[in-house]
């Protein structure tokens, strides 16, 4: 276990390597400097900023001391757009709120999915299974950048019940984090059902019965712990949605997270920010990823850390 | 009980009588399997629908996608207006000119959504083959050889894979964008913006930067079906049939196209039915952070992300887009579905 744990975290190695090398360059390789602006600054300005910034360095300097200061002093470097803010300070103010949105639609997807999923294998073919299903299909067929704006139209200007957008208080959570977490729990309800309904016709649940355990022990021990084992290698895919999703979502509902800045930073084309979400972002799923695949193993004895 | 049954076997054996003398035809039988589906049939006849508008999009659009008058901007259709928060009858201009209304430059939204069906749809399909091109080459190759090419090949894959999907394509977008954005002639950048150019005239969308999106989710859409298309070759090529044919001395070539494509077809075509609705939503999606479509080509991604900004205001601007694009995904959503039933008994009912 402990060998296949620390195998994999050497594979992050060359994969975050991977990552940014192609984030550098491909920042580094768009023509026109940061400092381009409507009226052109004169050349000995230019001159000066770009090498206050370090860039007349070659390119290979640049990148080796980008990942330096990440790496030792965990800089993710200067703000072009702004000269009192850096990344770090934009990390700092921004990305608590996308975590706090992000596990709240992760919590509502679970909440949602899983329970939705056993009802509908446990009663199949009854009311609740047919609601699981539609709800499945509903969540799947409307995306979260079709149901944030229907939400706000039904519960905020309809309705008047949920403030129409921003952040802070747990009213203006609601909305957000439910458009971003529906989509999920459908995947994991369908899921749920499929595993659920091939687990609850194995050999070992008619064991169970047979010795006499209560139906609960049955399902909830027996049943439902191995009916996770697929929903987990889901999780992993499933954070990248949720991540791609909070661009959209905070865009709508116009909440000061990670994702909105990202959005607006790459239309300023502000490529330290940039840069430093996409490797924050990246190193955040490639860990979900590695802890997903720890849990599966975690979960089923039967597979072989080799 | 008795009757059904027997009117079951009389079906079938009336079936069989009908198919006396001709070969088992897979296509014909799924695609009987396919229209017994009342929820696939549905969804095939909406993507029907949607692919006619898009063909027929000069034709059917009432007016021009990217030409409005401003004196008509924030038009709310008269039929709606009623279903819409109260206050908003207070300020909003009516008319009956415009069925879904119009939007911020008095541009007709039925127009704006019909021409938008030329973005997305061609997104989706061309997501699809490129993704069933290169996947089934690389799969291909990767499997049927084996040995050390298989594990290079699949090292790639792996890598590529962990890589986050889209932030790989954000970043390439970007890169797209500001790179082949004005260059000057007899460089690669060019030519691919004069390629680029005659997909947009293709599509009737002038300057649209389609073929950005094309590559863009091309390049990263191929590993799932490189993966696919490798698993099902290991388990074909120890077959009885690809040992005939080698046994009549049968090339790789051949044994490869002849034999083993037509039996993987099947799996491989459902797997990127059921990527469509995903390649029209990274489409969109893109289009939403501005780093699809260029203006004034309507693509829904962009329309939603106007609409929301105008939410509280004019909601109808987002609404028809936001229907639309669901309209869309159940449409491919159930057709997948069902054409994977159809073509692959075996997976009924799994995931």
């Amino acid at each position: 276990m402990l060998r296949y744990i620390v195998r994999r975290l050497l594979w992050l190695i060359p994969v975050l390597f991977f990552i940014s090398v192609i984030t550098f360059a491909l920042a580094h390789a768009v023509p026109g400097g940061p400092f381009d602006r409507e009226k052109a600054l004169p050349a000995e300005i230019i001159a000066n900023l770009e090498k206050h910034y370090g860039l007349d360095q070659p390119v290979w300097k640049q990148y080796v001391d980008y990942i330096g200061g990440i790496l030792t002093r965990f800089d993710f470097g200067p703000v072009y757009s702004s000269r009192s803010r850096t990344v770090n300070d934009i990390f700092r103010d921004h990305l608590p709120v996308s975590a706090q949105l992000g596990i709240l639609a992760l919590l509502i997807a679970i909440g949602i999915g899983v329970p939705l999923g056993v009802l509908a294998a446990l009663k199949q073919n009854t009311f609740w299974d047919y609601l699981g299903m539609g709800v499945a299909i509903f969540g799947i067929a409307v995306p979260n950048i079709v149901l944030g704006p229907l939400l706000i139209l039904l519960f905020a200007l309809t309705l008047g019940w949920l403030p129409v957008a921003g952040w802070g208080t747990p009213a203006k959570m609601i909305m957000p984090a439910f458009a971003l977490g529906t989509g999920s729990s459908a995947i994991i309800a369908r899921l749920t059902r499929a595993s659920m309904l091939q687990v609850i016709r194995e050999d070992y649940i008619r064991t169970a019965r047979a010795k006499g355990l209560s139906e609960r022990t049955v399902m909830v021990r027996h049943a439902l712990k191995n009916a996770f084992i697929p929903v987990a290698t889901i999780l992993g895919p499933l954070f990248a949605a949720l991540v791609t999703g909070t661009f959209v979502v905070e865009q709508i509902f116009a909440i000061p997270g990670m994702g909105k800045y990202f959005i607006t930073s790459i239309t300023n084309r502000d490529y330290p920010v940039v840069m430093g979400a996409i490797l924050m972002y990246a190193l955040f799923l490639v860990l979900s990823n590695l802890m997903v695949d720890i849990t599966y193993a975690f979960l089923d004895p039967r597979i072989r850390y080799t | 009980m008795t009757t059904q049954e027997l009117t079951a076997r009389e079906q079938a054996a009336l079936r069989l009588s009908e198919r006396m003398g001709k070969p088992a035809n897979l296509w014909l039988d799924a695609w009987r399997r396919l229209i017994r589906n009342r929820a696939s049939v549905l969804g095939g006849a909406l993507a029907l629908l949607l692919i006619m508008a898009s063909i027929l999009a000069p034709q059917v659009a009432p007016y021009h996608y990217a030409e409005g008058d401003s004196n008509e901007a924030y038009t709310v259709p008269n039929w709606l207006i009623g279903l819409l928060p109260g206050n908003i009858k207070a300020y909003a201009k009516t008319g009956d000119k415009f069925l879904f209304g119009s939007d911020y430059l008095g541009r007709d939204v039925l127009s704006r959504l019909i021409y938008g069906t030329r973005v997305s749809l061609p997104v989706g399909f061309m997501g699809a083959f490129t993704a069933l091109a290169i996947g089934l080459v690389y799969g291909c190759i990767s499997g049927y050889y084996g040995g050390r090419v298989d594990n290079i090949m699949m090292r790639i894959v792996d890598i590529m894979y962990a890589f986050p999907t889209m932030l790989l394509i954000i970043l390439m977008m970007a890169f797209f964008k500001s790179t082949f954005a004005d260059v000057s002639p007899g460089t690669v950048a060019y030519t691919f913006n004069k390629v680029n150019d005659f997909v947009d005239k293709l599509l009737g969308l002038r300057g649209g930067g389609m073929l950005f999106i094309f590559m863009g989710i091309g390049i990263t859409a191929w590993m799932g079906m490189a993966r696919l298309t490798r698993g099902q070759i290991l388990s074909l090529k120890e077959k009885e049939f690809v040992e005939a044919a080698h046994m009549i001395g049968a090339g790789d070539m051949r044994i490869i196209i002849r034999h083993i494509v037509p039996n993987i077809m099947g799996p491989c075509i459902v797997a990127q039915t059921l990527a469509i609705p995903g390649y029209i939503n990274t489409e969109v999606f893109l289009s939403f952070i501005g780093l699809g479509v260029d203006p004034p080509t309507p693509s829904w991604g962009t329309m939603i992300s106007e609409g929301a900004q105008a939410i509280r205001s004019y909601p109808h601007m987002v609404l028809f887009p936001a229907i639309a694009l669901s309209l869309t995904m159940f449409a491919f959503n159930f057709l997948g579905d069902g054409l994977r039933d159809a073509l692959d008994p075996k997976m009924k009912g799994t995931s």
